[in-house]
């Protein structure tokens, strides 16, 4: 591990990256939708979700007369955690702040996320409004059905790379030079479709859940902040935003990692943006193309994922190296 | 002066002085009925029959840790003493071996009886044995509040003399759960083992005590004394026949657990699972959870299933050359099982006492699993990973007992304070007992495996060396069990967090609209309650920040253990690097909990909630925020009708998994669901006591039907038998000498 005030700088700038890409993705998402629909002259911009978050935190915070102090505290902390999160995945360096000083385990990733999750739902109980529990019941249902599967994702990284840290993940290069080798790849295939999948359930994007609904009786993780206002709702949006960007770059690294391996160079890692921008357009074509499932069909759709990371983490057992 | 055998001594003798006061007693009261009535006996009972017994608890509590810490003299003349200490350990004294070798051959020659008081020291036993000492001292802090507060007698209606019998029964409790983890006697050990059921089970009348209808006792605490005694019963007969088919030479156990073969390996596994609340067998720990007091449901549910967990760790590492394969499979599988089970039933229970009971199941799966990992691994050679997988399964045993010890001592003091346990029931207790729920939160966190706290840094290690295991095991069929052991861990975890967001949420916040707590009584400090629950959340904080020194002592007691022999060397590379936060494994580039981020979080956390404070200081002069009521939909409803209940939140999920059909297919009106299942909520069906039952009502016809074959009534049939008999006896008694 070599350490330098370069190094040092380049990783705090990369959390300050990924901390203003966030939103932007939001607005990507909307642009193309907007793009792919024929909706070309409504003209919004890319950096509408930041103006809404600068509006919401100018906004005066209004909170229940019930809540006990968890409301204060509770979105700050939980943003923490999803930067704390953010810490650990390379999006142009290899040396993030986790592995410069306190760790990059995809298991840390995922505990760190939960723990906003549970901060985030201790607030939404502090105020027990009728859609806000709801809600956060259905974000806990629909995460710990997407918890086992990211659980498996990581077991099949890390049984070719032998360790879950993300560096060591990242860096494994493999010897692909004869087709059989190639061939040896379609387990992780089926793993990185199956985390997309994951991610369209665990983001709440459309298969699964609507973002744009209004609706509260459909809502999952809007539902679960629909008693919040100004600085709080921004913090969750913007760490929500944040939370889709890291998922996203563990795809694009992975990718990245493994057609390095196959042209037996080192891709740069700035093809991260590309590969981000090609999730983003494929999400938006799954969105148009598929209606919302219900909400109690989740758990059951749910086990698509599941099967198929399941299958991968066979295949690559079974297969030997 | 302060040697492991006089500590040792000592401990036992407190143990047997706390039951002193209440044998008194209660000769006192069987000699004059006015000793009830008297004046002074009833100032003082609570000091002298209730705090005495305490303190006697507390001292052999803090005898037993500082003894399991202390050295062992084993050359100090075995003819004056009447323990025998021995040591099978490489780390202790050499003459301990001499002496054991020296005893072998006497053995032979003349007949030994086969009761002695021997004790196994080793690190294991030590390492449990503190564990145990440790929450003798808790559970007696928490009791001196508990037992002599108001509350525990006036919303139970409870008499003070009726609960002398609780500290006394507590000691004795204790004292068969630590000399079951020490004594190396096979008799002795199903005797301590037959005390410790017996013992516990006289908490379940407490429940019969706090009920105002005395036709309670009929029904629930009835059958949860029966179901509890049927199993502690059904446990102490497979280890008492596991043991005697293992070998008929010895005695002792060290020499015993190294032996086995299948059958024997099957009953005493099954004998120490039962104690385990391993499924199939974990059916009595709810019930016996739900009718004890709050001192004594702790000790259940995270120290008794514990012991039972000390018996499968013997049977799994009491050979130098390891178990079978198929055995380390056997407890992989069963943990996994032990997981999905538990943590199904956990999610759809509604009551807090049970719901914690099953989370009690799930971890003993996850502790399962560990071991027979480690089991697997061994016997495979893949040593560094087997050192991993154990001292992730005895760190998460002990991570365990913290966490949810913690828990059950806070619904210990909420339902002394409440009455009630269900969590629909409870509202916005983070009023009433601010500390109490703050601490009840930091031990949510850890059972839902959260980072920077105890059960993430064990249940971590666990994930890391299955993953280990799969990617260096050669062979097919234990890497397919592994990942089955994986997947369901995976879905342990998951469903833990999404259980415990649920109790937290509805128990703390929202408006408590019952006036049943009296301001006095919420107002007043309970001094024992908040210490014994202070110590366990820090113990929980601190293994979860400096895990390192929690694996250092874990290390060094398995260093202690000779049959880990093959391990020494991996243990030391581990002791070396002498790191109490992070630490990378040499051996199998495993990370074991870098921890940078937990200090990060807590330093957050501190700057937060002094931020915090002082918001809420400022707020009160002058209110920056405008404040509002919640959103009621517009109706007049109150709020708590209009919030989601406990089971709106669990019935997505029960309702759409593979296992709630197991449940459908029920029988109306059955023997034992109309007796067991007779709980408050009686929306939970038990899928295995149906199995039981069915089990049951087999068995009831086949007796009944051989019954009636053999017993006829007619004289002709028993003439018949006894000529048949005869005839027998007079075949093996000529066999036997010789027809000449």
């Amino acid at each position: 591990m070599e350490f330098s005030n370069i190094n040092l700088f380049l990783a705090i700038f990369q959390v300050i990256l990924i901390l203003i890409i966030g939103p932007l993705v939001n607005g990507l998402f909307a642009c193309t939708r907007q793009y792919l629909t024929g909706q070309r002259d409504i003209g919004t911009s890319v950096c509408q979700p930041w103006r809404n978050l600068f509006k919401l935190f100018k906004k005066k915070d209004q909170t229940s007369q019930l809540n006990k102090g968890f409301a204060i505290i509770g979105p700050l902390l939980s943003f923490i955690a999803i930067v704390l999160a953010a810490s650990m995945i390379p999006l142009f360096t290899y040396d993030t702040l986790g592995h410069l000083f306190w760790g990059d385990d995809l298991f840390l990733m995922l505990g760190l996320l939960l723990l906003s999750k549970f901060f985030q739902s201790m607030i939404s109980f502090d105020a027990p409004a009728c859609f806000s529990t709801m809600g956060t019941g259905r974000a806990m249902m629909v995460h710990s059905a997407t918890e086992p599967v990211f659980f498996l994702i990581i077991l099949g990284l890390a049984l070719i790379a032998g360790n879950t840290s993300i560096w060591t993940v990242l860096h494994f290069k493999e010897n692909l030079s004869t087709p059989t080798d190639i061939f040896m790849q379609i387990p992780y295939l089926f793993l990185l479709i199956s985390l997309y999948l994951n991610i369209l359930m665990e983001c709440g994007r459309i298969p699964y859940d609507n973002p744009a609904t209004h609706l509260e009786l459909t809502m999952i993780e809007k539902g679960a902040r629909i008693e919040r206002s100004g600085s709080d709702l921004a913090f969750a949006e913007w760490g929500e935003s944040i939370k889709i960007l890291i998922f996203m770059l563990l795809i694009s690294n992975v990718v990245i990692n493994k057609l390095s391996s196959l042209f037996q160079t080192d891709i740069s890692l700035l093809f991260n943006f590309i590969i981000i921008a090609v999730i983003i357009v494929l999400t938006v074509f799954v969105e148009l193309a598929m209606p919302r499932y219900r909400v109690g069909d989740l758990p059951r759709q749910s086990l698509a994922s599941m099967g198929l990371a399941l299958l991968a983490v066979c295949l690559i057992i079974i297969i030997p190296n | 002066m302060f040697s492991f055998q006089y500590l040792f001594k000592f401990n036992i003798i407190c143990y047997f002085l706390a039951v002193l006061p209440v044998l008194i007693y209660s000769l006192m009261a069987m000699l004059s009925e006015s000793v009830q009535n008297n004046e002074f006996m009833k100032r003082h009972i609570g000091c002298l029959f209730i705090r005495l017994p305490l303190i006697f608890i507390l001292l052999a509590g803090f005898s037993g840790l500082f003894a399991s810490f202390q050295p062992l003299h084993v050359q100090c003349d075995h003819n004056t003493d009447f323990l025998i200490f021995s040591t099978p350990s490489a780390q202790d004294y050499v003459p301990a071996n001499e002496y054991l070798s020296g005893k072998e051959k006497n053995k032979k020659d003349e007949f030994s009886f086969p009761i002695e008081l021997k004790y196994w020291i080793d690190g294991i036993s030590r390492l449990f044995g503190a564990l145990i000492s440790f929450f003798a001292i808790i559970t007696a802090i928490f009791s001196f509040s508990y037992l002599s507060s108001e509350g525990i007698r006036k919303t139970k209606q409870i008499k003070m003399h009726q609960i002398t019998y609780i500290p006394a029964v507590f000691s004795l409790f204790l004292l068969a759960m630590t000399q079951i983890v020490y004594l190396d006697n096979m008799i002795l050990f199903i005797y301590c083992w037959e005390v410790m059921t017996l013992s516990s089970a006289a908490f379940a009348y407490f429940k019969h005590l706090s009920s105002t209808e005395k036709k309670d006792f009929s029904s629930t605490s009835r059958i949860t004394l029966t179901s509890y005694l049927i199993s502690g019963q059904v446990s102490t007969v497979l280890l008492l026949s596991g043991l005697m088919l293992t070998s008929p030479d010895t005695y002792t156990l060290s020499e015993l657990f190294g032996k086995q073969k299948t059958l024997s390996f099957v009953l005493l596994f099954c004998g120490f699972g039962i104690k385990a609340a391993m499924v199939p067998f974990h059916f009595w720990l709810p019930f016996i959870n739900y009718s004890s007091p709050g001192n004594a449901h702790a000790l259940h549910s995270s120290i008794m299933v514990k012991v039972g967990i000390y018996g499968i760790v013997r049977l799994l590492f009491s050979s130098h050359n390891g178990v079978a394969p198929w055995m380390a499979e056997l407890t992989i599988i069963f943990g996994a099982l032990t997981v999905l089970v538990g943590i199904q039933y956990a999610i759809v229970q509604h009551d807090l006492k049970k719901a914690l009971a099953y989370h009690t199941v799930e971890n003993i799966g996850i502790i399962l699993i560990g071991l027979g990992v480690a089991a697997l691994t061994m016997h495979y050679k893949l040593t560094a990973v087997s050192v991993i997988a154990l001292i992730a399964a005895l760190f998460h045993v002990i991570n365990h007992a913290f966490f949810k010890g913690l828990l059950l001592l806070i619904v210990g003091q909420i339902e002394m304070l409440k009455n009630k346990v269900h969590i629909d029931q409870l509202k916005g207790l983070f009023k009433i007992m601010p500390i109490a729920s703050i601490f009840f939160m930091i031990g949510a966190m850890s059972i839902s495996a959260i980072p920077p706290l105890n059960g993430f840094a064990s249940e971590w290690m666990t994930f890391q060396s299955l993953i280990a295991g799969i990617q260096q095991l050669n062979d097919q069929v234990p890497k397919i069990i592994l990942l089955i052991g994986f997947v369901f861990l995976a879905y342990g975890c998951a469903g833990t967090a999404l259980c415990f967001t649920k109790i937290c949420g509805l128990i703390f916040f929202g408006v408590d609209l019952e006036k049943t707590v009296t301001v006095k009584e919420t107002a007043k400090f309970f001094f024992g309650i908040v210490f014994s629950t202070a110590i366990l959340a820090f113990c929980c904080v601190l293994s979860g920040l400096f895990p390192g020194g929690f694996i250092q002592l874990i290390c060094m007691s398995m260093k202690n253990c000779l049959f880990l022999e093959p391990m020494f060397p991996f243990l030391d590379r581990i002791l070396e690097l002498n790191s109490w936060t992070g630490i990378i494994h040499p051996d199998t580039n495993i990370t074991i909990y870098p921890i940078g981020i937990g200090i990060l979080l807590v330093l957050v956390f501190f700057i937060f909630s002094v931020y915090s404070i002082l918001f809420f200081m400022k707020r009160k002069q002058k209110p920056v925020v405008k404040t509002v009521p919640v959103w009621n939909c517009g109706s007049d409803f109150e709020i708590n009708r209009m919030s989601a209940n406990a089971k709106q939140l669990s019935m997505i999920y029960s309702e759409n998994t593979f296992f709630s059909q197991l449940k459908a297919g029920k029988k109306e009106n059955s023997f034992l669901e109309s007796t067991l299942l007779k709980t408050p909520d009686k929306t939970i069906q038990e899928y295995f006591l149906n199995v039981y039952e069915y089990v049951l009502t087999i068995i009831q016809k086949c007796s009944s039907r051989i019954g009636k074959c053999i017993q006829n009534g007619d004289i002709r049939t028993y003439i018949v038998y006894i000529l048949i008999s005869l005839i027998l006896l007079c075949g093996i008694f000529g066999v036997r000498y010789g027809i000449q």
